[in-house]
């Protein structure tokens, strides 16, 4: 594992598509397909965080599940230690199973209530590393997750819910995962509860050199724990870009309108006031064009009719309305995998080894360069902190 | 802590008891009898004592595993554990019945025909002089052996069709459930009487057919729960490290579903007991001269103006057994229902 | 139960804990010029001014839950007073005994296993603890309603939103169906659902998760109460949802000058709703004061540990703030103050005794040695 290359790609996933058929009648005729997950393409850098966020029901969960073969996914590939995990073999694929893990949303339905602590982390170690000491590794695991020796032969249930996700994390962890999928892993947990375990998250991540595909539907905490966000609605990725860049130069309506709908963190402060209209449409009939069309109020005739793939903004000429929307021409050509090959261009600039810190802002919008929010200079928050603001 | 071995040891040891129970069914052979006697007094002498010193331990830690929580609202219960008393007692008067009655159940006694109670037949003797309470006590030995035997194949089988049914679904689950439902579409007196009739009488027919004819209660209910168990995250965790179905099952699904395995199977034991009292009333199960609860009961009800014990006898013992497997069940279903609570 | 209520800036407290009728404190009132002086009351008392105005007055509230392993203390002299037009903000972690005070408010504490052991409700200057089951029903959905969290399991399936707006219509206005039904549909309008008419004969789950929230509130607004108790309104929704949600409750709250306690684990939350705000650690308020006191001055240290450790996109430090060690153990709670195990300033005195309400100003206290 050479750690000193932080580009080096983890995983990448190319153009994953997960429909769902629905059926109906006595004999289950499948009349139509819920596109949970329509068309996504991202990378994971080794040791960096890919935030992925949006509201429920827009196919981030399903992503997560596609990526770790828990649900089948339609197309696409999933490209791990350069092999895809979508066609691999049985055998090979419990071999890859190792490098990606998965931590749970739920700390009460994740952990099995008839094992004990040791035998749940252990299970792992037993199925990997069936050669070395068991005991040994979990109570290692346990005190690194910050989880105390004396908890090994106790059952999940005497546990409060941020000590259950601490054995969950040990869990993934057991295995010597290079990747770790995090599925609102701190949806469940009180505020102060919720810091301890971002915290250790993020420590595990500098002292393991780990990779995280964090979901969540908070942005205040994928903020904190990502290196990149991508913003999904209704099953595609609609921004992805640095977290640094978050409150400032995203560009894309419904990533704005997520930002304004957060509370302040203090009485008396205001956000731009972007209240969405309606609801998110259901996703077996989701609009043609652009789907967040029902909700735009920056809608054009264009966005009825053609879908808008993500294209790249230099984040640092924002203004520049002229840049090339393939302006990333100038990367590595697309390997030829079978499937991509038939992609369209869009996802060139995803396939280079690009710093990951200098990953392009890239955004699904049609109109992107005509928005109130593409101007450099537009600060919407007025940043007054604690203490700042006289009575 | 062993307290889900405890429990394990528990059930383990009704089961076995009754089993060997059945097995040997003959009062001759009394060194088996003997035997199986000294061990289970050994055995309950050993769990007393754990208990005695878990309630020691427990008395300064606050640490509980589920199998004890469970332990701790079946001794809550008062008419779980009355019935389970009960019951260990009626397994005891089966198992040693050789030594407490001295009447062989088959002897008959021609000078002493229909007879009430005396000092030396306790329960009187029916219209063939033999004496009631030595057939009543091996009618026990035969009905709770009959019984638990058909209620362990029963869960055995069902357990599996409906792991299979509820974990792999689709298909396979269309094909299982369907199948049953064609099984379960025959009713079950006419399919004792035809087997019967084309393989003619004996204690495994019966036990066959009575353990069949159950399926479907036993594989819809575990088809069930495995589809709960099957949705939560920590089976995803399984198989997200790559774990085979098999372990799967064998390490998730079961330990998760046994507890309405449990119970069902407490439940169908007093119920097969009655089912198979039924049959023999009807003189399709146990065969004379062999004693049966059901064929005592159906000798009985024609004498009775002359000899009343001749039927309340079989009946009341009847009654208390299913009465206390049931009540048992119940509890067992209490006290693992709300496990997970506090 | 009267309230002897003194017009003139006078306080109520109740003696030793025991439900009393409003016992008027007197020579109280040169505490009140000097605001910043801080004093010690040996009751835990309600501090506020204008009387006339208030609503609802908990006084020193005790729920207990006797469950097999133990007492728990749900709520363990709880004192707090909301009035009218005004939103009190109850914020706390789980477990930490808001909703407990919010249902004992309504009396929906389930019993067995819990009881509602001491203390005064005060709701339009009568003892809510007094009333008999019937009283209470007239009093629920009417003056008192409540939104839950999970707008699901709180709707029932098979009926019709309409139908289940104009239940409580029918029930404590004696509307007849008809009625009811036409002022349902005027509710959805009014809680901003597209095509009321249609709207209301749709099923719950017909309808998606801010669509049942906005029917919930609806039903809660059907008989115009004076108090809202919204627990935890906006934590099962998606974000741009919630802000749909507050905004709506907000609103409404305005046009019909009611009052709303809203129980809630988000401080963000708080910071765009609350009036006033009480801050609640196992089953005890530790802090409690205008939404201003409490974001820009808080006192306590947990209140201050919770404010820095709260997520929030304007927070640009890299490492989180966290508070150390676990929520106590409920059935064994610490003798002194129940932060003491965590808390970063602790003293002596702290293991030994119970902190006493400390006050800075009319309303602001908190419940901590450091400011004796």
């Amino acid at each position: 594992m050479n750690s000193q290359n932080n580009t080096e790609k983890v995983l990448s996933v190319r153009g994953l598509k997960v429909y769902f058929p629905v059926k109906k009648g006595i004999f289950k005729k499948t009349v139509g397909h819920v596109k949970a997950v329509d068309g996504v393409s991202f990378d994971i850098y080794r040791g960096k965080t890919l935030g992925l966020v949006g509201e429920s029901g827009c196919g981030k969960t399903t992503v997560a599940k596609a990526i770790v073969k828990l649900v089948h996914a339609h197309e696409g590939e999933v490209i791990c230690k350069g092999t895809d995990l979508l066609t691999a073999k049985p055998s090979k694929l419990r071999e890859l199973r190792k490098h990606i893990q998965m931590i749970f949303q739920d700390p009460f339905s994740s952990l099995d209530p008839k094992m004990t602590v040791g035998n749940i982390i252990g299970e792992a170690v037993k199925f990997h590393r069936p050669d070395e000491d068991t005991e040994k590794l979990v109570l290692n695991y346990m005190e690194i997750t910050g989880l105390r020796g004396e908890y090994y032969k106790r059952y999940p249930h005497e546990f409060s819910g941020g000590q259950r996700q601490r054995i969950g994390i040990a869990r993934a962890l057991a295995t010597e995962p290079s990747i770790v999928v995090a599925d609102e892993p701190v949806y469940a947990l009180d505020v102060s509860v919720q810091a301890k375990a971002l915290n250790l998250m993020k420590n595990l991540q500098q002292r393991l050199d780990l990779s995280y595909l964090f979901i969540t539907h908070d942005l205040s905490v994928v903020k904190h724990i990502s290196h990149q966000i991508a913003v999904m609605y209704l099953g595609s990725i609609v921004e992805i870009f640095n977290s640094k860049d978050l409150k400032n130069k995203t560009v894309h309506p419904y990533t704005r309108a997520l930002i304004s709908s957060i509370p302040s963190s203090t009485p008396g402060q205001k956000r731009e006031e972007i209240i969405l209209q309606g609801e998110i449409p259901s996703p077996m009939n989701a609009p043609p064009g652009c789907k967040f069309q029902t909700r735009c109020q920056y809608k054009t005739s264009i966005c009825e009719k053609v879908k808008p793939e993500l294209e790249p903004i230099n984040s640092s000429s924002i203004s520049s309305a002229q840049k090339s929307p393939l302006g990333a021409s100038n990367l590595p050509p697309v390997q030829s995998h079978n499937s991509v090959s038939t992609m369209p261009n869009r996802n060139k600039h995803l396939q280079g080894n690009i710093p990951a810190s200098e990953l392009t802002h890239l955004v699904a919008c049609h109109n992107w360069r005509s928005l109130p929010f593409n101007i450099d200079n537009l600060h919407f928050n007025i940043d007054k902190k604690a203490g700042n603001i006289a009575p | 802590m062993n307290n889900i071995l405890k429990i394990k040891t528990f059930y383990l040891f009704i089961i076995s008891a009754l089993l060997l129970a059945v097995i040997s069914p003959k009062a001759e052979i009394d060194y088996i009898s003997y035997g199986i006697f000294a061990l289970l007094t050994l055995i309950i002498l050993l769990i007393s004592l754990a208990i005695y010193r878990h309630k020691k331990i427990n008395a300064t830690t606050i640490i509980k595993g589920t199998g004890e929580l469970v332990w701790r609202r079946l001794a809550k219960n008062r008419t779980a554990t009355a019935s389970m008393i009960i019951l260990i007692l009626l397994s005891f008067l089966a198992i040693l019945a050789p030594f407490i009655t001295p009447h062989d159940p088959l002897e008959t006694d021609w000078g002493a025909l229909s007879q009430g109670i005396s000092s030396s037949h306790w329960l009187g003797t029916d219209d063939m002089g033999r004496d009631i309470f030595a057939r009543n006590l091996f009618g026990i030995r035969v009905a709770m052996g009959i019984g638990v035997t058909a209620v362990v194949l029963n869960t055995l089988i069902g357990t599996l069709l409906g792991l299979l049914a509820g974990y792999y679904g689709g298909k396979t689950d269309n094909v299982i459930m369907r199948l049953l439902e064609i099984w379960n579409a025959i009713p079950f007196i006419l399919l004792a009487i035809a087997v019967m009739a084309a393989l003619g009488t004996g204690i495994g027919k019966l036990i066959l057919i009575v353990s069949l004819s159950n399926l479907m209660a036993f594989a819809r209910i575990i088809r069930g729960s495995v589809m709960t168990v099957r949705e939560f995250d920590y089976v995803a965790a399984a198989k997200v490290i790559g774990i085979k179905d098999f372990h799967i099952i064998i390490r998730h699904i079961i330990p998760n579903c046994i507890s309405p395995i449990l119970v069902l199977a407490s439940l169908s034991i007093g119920e097969t007991i009655l089912v198979i009292a039924g049959l023999s009333f009807l003189g399709l199960g146990i065969q004379p001269p062999m004693p049966s609860l059901g064929g005592m009961l159906s000798n009985g009800q024609q004498f009775l103006h002359e000899n009343l014990l001749m039927s309340i006898v079989p009946g009341v013992t009847i009654l208390l057994i299913v009465l206390s497997f049931n009540l048992f069940g119940d509890g067992v279903r209490d006290a693992l229902d709300s496990r997970l609570e506090s | 139960m009267p309230l002897t209520v003194g017009l003139n800036h006078k306080k109520i407290t109740n003696e030793s804990g025991a439900p009393n009728n409003g016992h008027v404190r007197p020579a109280d009132t040169t505490n009140l010029k000097n605001p910043l002086k801080t004093k010690i009351y040996k009751d835990f008392p309600t501090k506020c001014t204008d009387n006339d105005d208030l609503l609802l007055q908990i006084e020193n509230l005790k729920t207990f839950f006797h469950t097999e392993d133990g007492l728990i203390r749900g709520c363990d002299g709880v004192s707090y007073s909301v009035k009218k037009g005004q939103t009190l903000a109850v914020v706390g972690e789980s477990g930490s005994g808001k909703s407990v005070t919010a249902m004992s408010i309504l009396k929906l504490i389930p019993d067995p296993p819990g009881k509602i052991a001491g203390g005064r409700i005060l709701f339009k200057g009568n003892d809510l603890l007094s009333f008999t089951p019937d009283e209470m029903r007239k009093i629920r959905g009417n003056e008192i309603a409540m939104i839950f969290q999970e707008p699901m399991t709180s709707l029932n399936p098979v009926m019709t939103a309409g139908e289940q707006i104009s239940e409580s219509l029918i029930l404590h206005r004696g509307f007849n169906k008809k009625e009811a039904m036409s002022n349902a549909v005027e509710l959805l309008s009014l809680v901003g659902i597209p095509a009321p008419e249609t709207r209301a004969g749709e099923y719950p789950h017909q309808l998606s998760g801010g669509m049942r929230q906005r029917v919930m509130i609806a039903i809660a607004l059907a008989c115009r109460p004076d108090l809202l108790i919204a627990d935890e309104p906006t934590s099962a929704l998606d974000v741009t949802i919630q802000a749909q949600i507050l905004r709506l409750i907000k609103k409404l709250q305005k046009q019909f000058g009611m009052a709303v306690i809203l129980i809630t684990h988000d401080m963000g939350v708080v910071a765009e709703t609350a009036d006033m705000v009480a801050v609640m650690y196992c089953g005890r308020i530790v802090e409690y004061g205008t939404s201003h006191d409490i974001f820009f001055s808080p006192r306590h240290p947990y209140l201050k540990g919770l404010l820095r450790s709260v997520l929030n996109i304007d927070n640009e430090e890299d490492d989180l703030y966290i508070i150390e060690g676990n929520i106590p153990d409920p059935l064994n709670l610490p003798e002194g103050c129940p932060f003491e195990p965590r808390c970063p300033e602790k003293m002596d005195i702290c293991t030994k005794q119970r902190p006493e309400p400390f006050f800075f100003g009319n309303v602001h206290y908190a419940c901590c040695w450091l400011h004796a």
